[in-house]
């Protein structure tokens, strides 16, 4: 261990050998997936986001939403994301090619706040689908609308007008000050645009790569259908 | 202890002199001498424990491989011996769902969505027995499309079926999958109750009829009544 | 090998050259370090205000809530980014570079270079945590500062870090010790992964969880082979240094050292697992984990095999104190990766506060903890003066030893239950946030102790440095004048 090139080259060695191994080839294998085209349906899955959605993404990220939000999908039996006896949080496991047209990746690290990647896909509790106006709702203030949220409000993507004529269709239902409402800017409706736009239901071939136990095989048709 | 002693640092009053530290660390590396007694089955029990490492660690890397596949998403699938579960068949119930998809975007423009058709031009197929019927003349029909005037239910109809196969002149060029779907679907909705369709079958039509260039007509198609 | 190694001085080598008189090397190192542990401290106290801050919205949502610059989508990543890149690398600088020169038996030759790098280094810093709270974060764990600060950085590291280099080869010592294999490796290391990072993520970003995979493999990185390196190099030097005698079982530390590098450069990837990244690539980073129990045993092994007995020096050293607790940080946190390899434990902490915990242990209470006791080492010898406050040395122990345990203890144990709780569907999600209330305000005091061990440490140096500045101000110059004798 005394000889500075031999440390020199033995560092460079195992540094490449990490490189190759984990970022190239992977890069590799499948970092040039393709979109997967299904003739059924005559579209190229994932679809590309709408317009909105993707300036939403902008607004997600420059909020740090992804410091309390995961959006990945883990397998059934791998925590209780899906599956039976699940929080129902996606229709599958989320793969690689779910995040193929996504110029940043943002899987996320902490589950502060429930998983969003299949958020638009999900129903409320009461089995009605999430809407824009519900979001912003919430959104403005979270604890006005569930009594223990730990979210932060974002009172800042909204703004306070007065109203003209009819008022905007958009407006909250809040008591503002006389003759005012209080609207989404625009960096509120891309949000929830965005948030409107996660959604993961397409199976790819690649999802049906489930291990399934030998002794469970059996009740596996029963459970295809009961979905 | 006298090794001990042989590896004591020169010290001043901030401690120990970078000098003799590394000079007896560079010693203290090639001798490999242990300072006590007890200590001597430390290296035996070092190598034990690596490679014990190395063993249960391959192992685990092994049975964990997934095929190296990058289609492979959950560690305990293997794509050897699971080949036969990871079929794409899909339930009967994807597959009437994904006909009533096609059926709703592009058939029922003419034949509607409840399948009644529209009367004089396209006709029902809702217990229709060209529907329901043999399935060699319904996957014909779908293929290459239908001209002139039909008969069902004793009214007549004059429409033109456009072909849907992947057959010259058609402009649908739909796959075998997604017309056995769509089939399949008309001929299970509404009440009627005839045996599903298959891929199979409508590529083996398909290779059948491979020369033909144009629509059928109602009395072409008497021979597969 | 060297059969004069009982030779106690070694003045004849000494006659020789003159930098490699102890005191020479530090005097030269006196304006860089100044600089470096100036701005190190400076980061550290906005990275302390900032994490009580974070922490304190965690479980009180309407605090600082009003504007979007302080929302913690955006205090956690620029607290991330000051601490890691404000904090840890000027002080990893600090150390490195005079462990190198110590180490090396080499003065430094120059100054100036090095002085301009640190200033980019800050600036940079500066402009891409301006940038994260202004709204242009990266949204990528440890890599959250923007496109437009990170190539100054890059820029900067190269000035700083070639110094290290320039010593090593100006110096005039034989051998090489394990602090300068970790040194070596640190410095090697991450100017490459940094690289690799910004262009592969921010600049041409690849395609799909490619990116995922490429930002675990660098934050892991990040944190083995340049932090845990770094602190591992100071360990290396100052067990022997304060304790007197040779670190225990000594022949083992190269199989340590080539382990972590080896395996440790694959381990990061641990995190992804579960993730949409292919089933293989999560088994060879869990393989990789695991691997890293040799390189624990020998720590244990080197580290506490060399402790054990010398209890009764903890009381009159405190850079030892701090040292031994990163000692049993660093085993604790090495422990935890593996833990986290595990299928079954992951899936239960994965996502919660327990990898919080984690985190801090091995960014506070190991690496930081390490530099803290090499600082209170360093420090008067550099500055030719002992530390001006002894009472705030033992506050700043105090605090940030309770602090970090309270931190480091309350998230794990809630994490944990978080996890658990998580795992059961019939828990509604909003309970799950409840009952991590509790655990969450306990962190947050301890946030609030290890702010206040900060501020004792950094009032203490800066009095040192008034205390030295007479006499530092004089040797600067007297050093300057000199210089092309004590170059060569």
């Amino acid at each position: 261990m005394n000889r500075a090139p031999f440390l020199f080259l033995g560092i460079f060695l195992a540094l490449a050998l990490s490189f190759v191994g984990l970022v190239l080839t992977n890069q590799i294998s499948y970092g040039a997936f393709l979109t997967h085209v299904d003739e059924g349906e005559g579209k190229a899955f994932p679809l590309q986001a709408p317009g909105l959605a993707a300036q939403g993404k902008l607004v997600y990220q420059d909020l740090g939403c992804v410091s309390c939000h995961t959006q990945q999908v883990r397998r059934e039996g791998f925590g209780s994301d899906i599956g039976e006896k699940s929080r129902g949080w996606g229709e599958r496991q989320s793969v690689a090619r779910d995040y193929l047209r996504e110029s940043r990746v943002l899987l996320g690290s902490q589950r502060i706040g429930p998983d969003l990647r299949n958020f638009a896909a999900r129903k409320n509790a009461d089995g009605t689908e999430h809407t824009a106006s519900a979001l912003y709702a919430y959104l403005y203030h979270p604890q006005a609308v569930v009594k223990t949220s730990n979210m932060p409000a974002y009172k800042y993507l909204f703004k306070t007008q007065p109203i003209i004529g009819q008022g905007s269709a958009k407006a909250l239902k809040l008591p503002a000050a006389a003759g005012h409402e209080v609207v989404p800017t625009a960096r509120a409706e891309a949000l929830v645009a965005y948030l409107l736009s996660l959604k993961d239901t397409y199976a790819y071939p690649e999802t049906k790569n489930v291990y399934t136990a030998p002794a469970a095989a059996k009740t596996q048709p029963a459970k295809e259908s009961h979905k | 202890m006298s090794a001990d002693q042989n590896h004591n640092l020169s010290s001043g009053p901030d401690g120990a002199s970078d000098e003799s530290i590394q000079k007896v660390h560079a010693e203290l590396l090639t001798n490999k001498t242990e300072p006590a007694e007890g200590f001597k089955l430390m290296p035996l029990f070092l190598l034990g424990f690596v490679s014990t490492m190395i063993f249960v660690t391959s192992i685990y890397v092994v049975h964990y491989r997934a095929g190296f596949s990058p289609m492979v998403y959950d560690e305990r699938f293997d794509p050897k011996t699971a080949a036969g579960s990871a079929s794409k068949e899909l339930t009967p119930e994807q597959v009437i769902a994904a006909g009533k998809k096609s059926y709703q975007q592009v058939c029922a423009t003419c034949h509607q969505v409840n399948g009644m058709g529209v009367a004089g031009v396209y006709p029902p197929l809702v217990d229709s027995e060209w529907v329901t019927g043999n399935e060699e003349r319904v996957v014909r029909v779908l293929l290459h499309g239908l001209n002139g005037n039909i008969e069902v239910h004793g009214k007549t109809y004059n429409g033109a079926m456009p072909a849907f196969g992947k057959v010259p002149g058609g402009g649908y060029n739909w796959n075998e999958e997604k017309i056995s779907h769509v089939l399949t679907y008309i001929r299970q909705e509404w009440g009627n109750k005839a045996e599903p369709i298959s891929k199979a079958k409508v590529a083996e039509v398909l290779a059948k009829e491979a020369a033909r260039t144009k629509p059928w007509t109602a009395p072409e198609l008497e021979p597969f009544k | 090998m060297a059969t004069d190694s009982h030779n106690p001085k070694h003045k004849s080598d000494c006659a020789l050259a003159p930098s490699c008189d102890a005191s020479v090397i530090d005097a030269s190192l006196r304006a860089p370090l100044t600089v470096l542990i100036t701005s190190a401290l400076i980061w550290l106290l906005v990275a302390g205000t900032l994490s009580v801050v974070a922490a304190w919205q965690l479980h009180t949502p309407s605090f600082f809530n009003n504007c979007e610059y302080v929302t913690y989508g955006r205090i956690q990543p620029a607290q991330s980014s000051v601490f890691i890149y404000g904090w840890g690398f000027n002080a990893a600088f600090a150390v490195s570079l005079w462990l190198m020169a110590r180490l090396s038996r080499g003065a430094l030759p120059g100054c100036g270079v090095l002085l301009l790098g640190t200033v980019f280094w800050n600036v940079g810093v500066t402009v891409g945590v301006g940038g994260i709270l202004a709204g242009f974060s990266t949204s990528l764990a440890s890599l959250e500062m923007p496109g437009f600060a990170t190539p100054l950085l890059w820029v900067a590291y190269a000035l700083i870090a070639a110094w290290s280099f320039v010593v090593f080869r100006a110096g005039r010592s034989q051998q090489l010790f394990a602090s300068q294999w970790y040194l070596f490796v640190a410095l090697l290391a991450f100017p490459w992964i940094y690289a690799i990072a910004q262009i592969m993520l921010v600049f041409v970003p690849v395609r799909g969880t490619v990116q995922s995979v490429i930002q675990a493999w660098f934050a892991g990185n990040l944190f083995l082979l340049w932090f845990a390196s770094i602190a591992l190099a100071a360990i290396y030097y100052f067990l022997p240094k304060l304790l007197k005698k040779p670190v225990s079982s000594y022949y083992l530390a190269s199989t340590g050292f080539w382990w972590l590098v080896v395996f440790g450069s694959w381990a990061g990837i641990t995190r992804l697992i579960g993730g949409p990244v292919p089933a293989w690539v999560q088994t060879f980073g869990a393989a990789a984990t695991f691997m890293l129990l040799v390189p624990l045993v020998i720590f244990v092994l080197n580290f506490l095999g060399s402790l054990a007995g010398n209890g009764a020096l903890l009381k009159d050293s405190y850079p030892l104190r701090f040292i031994t607790f990163g000692v049993f940080a660093l085993l604790l946190v090495l422990l935890a990766w593996v833990f986290g390899a595990v299928h079954g434990f992951a899936a239960i902490t994965q996502f919660t506060y327990f990898t919080a915990a984690e985190a801090q242990l091995g960014y506070y209470g190991f690496f930081t903890m390490v530099i803290f006791g090499a600082l209170y080492a360093i420090v008067p010898r550099v500055f030719a003066t002992a530390w001006a406050n002894d009472a705030l040395i033992g506050v700043h122990f105090v605090a940030s030893a309770i602090g970090v345990t309270l931190v480091v203890g309350s998230l794990a144990i809630g994490g944990i239950n978080q996890g658990l709780q998580l795992a059961d569907a019939s828990i509604a999600f909003t309970s799950v946030t409840s009952a991590t209330l509790p655990y969450l305000f306990s962190a947050s005091v301890g946030c609030v102790l290890i702010a206040i061990g900060q501020l004792a440490f950094a009032i203490n140096f800066f009095w040192t440095l008034a205390n030295a500045s007479a006499c530092c101000v004089s040797s600067v110059k007297q050093l300057l004048s000199a210089q092309p004798e004590a170059t060569r």
